[in-house]
């Protein structure tokens, strides 16, 4: 489903990855876990195309990222359910319509827009929420309503770049029983984060990156 | 949902969220569409005071003495020449009588007799004639055996160029430099204006939409900008020509100029959007 071939990747600062080779199957549950500037964001950015490797590939959907051009990168990214960092989430818009932005961009219809829209938000829990400002919600609900965001279109993939960072453990915690539900009802996941524990229990696999190598794998 | 909807949408949306440096934007917008009015505006007074000066610009041609019942033929010849509207003849007697009407003396019961010419009074179409061909002219017509001498104020005319070349080299330079300004500045806070949309752009990219997806809602905010700066222009320059329209050299508002001045804003702001986002995928 998703597949890393001796990937590299240099920045002109020095950071980067170098040789990274892993296979992500369908339904799995993976996380990235490594300090700060080791590489993860860089693996994630790869696998939807925002950054090009220097050498190596990557399968993604049955697709190779060198052939697919950069005209073709958004049909690749709507397969793709993708939270980054700081969310990106838009501050004029309300919830409901964060989340139909999906629907606008896609082209579908306004029937099918609502209905997977609401349909989303009430499964993580923001169906309150619908006109409301994301400047008014609190943290862990920003992270549902980028979840949502990353879902409407029923992605075969959710990728997550430390979807847990400023939360406490409590709210981490309920973002962590979200995702499970997400992962049961056959969705994968890939996720970076430096806080691997909070995920003791749950059913993932772990790699562990380091200097921009993949060192271990548990 | 259509392509062409989600562009206006959102290109409305991005226009609202760009505050500041929108407002801005549409400022110096008004102030292009302004400028390139006033100075069009500017450009039709001199055509128009140029044309009244010409309107009613004269040469006297006077008849050699001797010669004077050639009058009319000589008339009839003067007005054939290029650009004479009209040739009105004054003979010898109406010259003494014109003279005792502006001086209150009658010359030939003072001299016994009278030393004015006969002449021919030549009226030109506004246009006809320049301050560079007047005195071409009025060699050509001193040319003729039966006129002995030509008057004129050329002068004038050459002086009333000079200024007005002057004063449009002038107020063309400034319009140039106050619209290049305005350019420079619709460029900059068009720039701005789409920065504050990059969380927007941002998302838009990951949810797997396209460069047009991104590029044209901003390019529809530049073009938004620019119709509300050029129209504001143009409404406050024909609203001003209109309350000063008594004046005979203020130019009534042009169509064209305008449709110009609203076109050119919309353009800038266009083009300025359009190359505002550094396309990223």
């Amino acid at each position: 489903m998703i597949e890393l071939m001796q990937v590299s990747k240099q920045y002109s600062r020095g950071r980067g990855v170098h040789d990274v080779s892993f296979r992500i199957s369908k339904g799995e549950w993976v996380l990235l876990v490594g300090d700060s500037g080791a590489g993860k964001s860089t693996i994630l950015r790869m696998i939807y195309g925002a950054v090009r490797p220097d050498s190596g590939d990557l399968i993604v959907a049955s697709k190779r990222l060198s052939q697919v051009n950069d005209n073709s990168l958004p049909s690749l990214r709507r397969e793709m359910g993708i939270i980054d960092q700081d969310l990106t989430l838009v501050d004029d818009r309300s919830v409901y319509r964060n989340v139909s932005l999906v629907g606008e961009v896609h082209g579908w219809s306004k029937k099918k827009t609502k209905q997977q829209s609401l349909r989303v938000l009430n499964r993580v829990g923001l169906h309150a929420h619908l006109d409301q400002l994301p400047t008014k919600l609190s943290r862990g609900e920003l992270r549902r309503l980028a979840i949502a965001r990353a879902l409407v279109a029923q992605p075969f993939v959710l990728i997550a770049d430390e979807p847990l960072i400023h939360l406490d453990t409590e709210t981490a915690g309920s973002i962590i029983e979200l995702l499970e539900k997400i992962h049961a009802q056959g969705t994968s996941i890939l996720l970076a984060t430096h806080r691997s524990e909070l995920f003791d229990g749950y059913p993932v696999r772990r790699l562990l990156i380091e200097d921009g190598e993949v060192r271990e794998e548990s | 949902m259509s392509f062409a909807g989600f562009m206006v949408r959102e290109g409305w949306r991005a226009w609202r969220r760009s505050t500041l440096a929108g407002g801005l934007a549409v400022a110096s917008l008004m102030i292009l569409a302004s400028s390139l009015l006033i100075f069009w505006g500017l450009h039709q007074s001199v055509e128009i005071a140029r044309d009244s000066l010409l309107g009613g610009f004269e040469i006297e041609a006077f008849v050699t003495p001797g010669r004077e019942r050639n009058l009319t033929e000589v008339s009839a010849r003067l007005a054939s020449r290029d650009g004479v509207a009209s040739a009105d003849t004054v003979t010898k007697e109406q010259a003494a009588e014109l003279f005792a009407e502006r001086h209150g003396e009658d010359l030939v019961a003072l001299l016994e007799e009278n030393p004015l010419p006969a002449s021919v009074i030549l009226s030109y179409d506004p246009g006809a004639i320049t301050a560079e061909r007047l005195a071409l002219e009025a060699s050509e017509i001193l040319a003729d055996p039966d006129i002995e001498d030509v008057a004129f104020e050329g002068e004038l005319l050459s002086r009333f160029e000079e200024v007005s070349d002057r004063t449009l080299l002038i107020a063309g330079t400034v319009g140039a430099v106050i619209m290049l300004i305005s350019i420079l500045l619709t460029m900059q806070s068009v720039r701005i204006a789409a920065r504050t949309g990059e969380s927007w752009a941002k998302a838009v990219f990951l949810i797997g939409g396209t460069r047009g997806q991104v590029g044209r809602p901003l390019a529809v905010s530049g073009m938004i900008s620019g119709l509300l700066g050029g129209g504001i222009g143009v409404l406050l320059v024909t609203v001003t020509q209109s309350l000063l329209a008594s004046s005979k050299w203020v130019a009534s508002p042009d169509w064209r100029a305008m449709v110009v001045a609203l076109a050119l804003p919309v353009l800038v702001g266009w083009l300025s959007a359009s190359g505002a986002w550094k396309m990223r995928n």
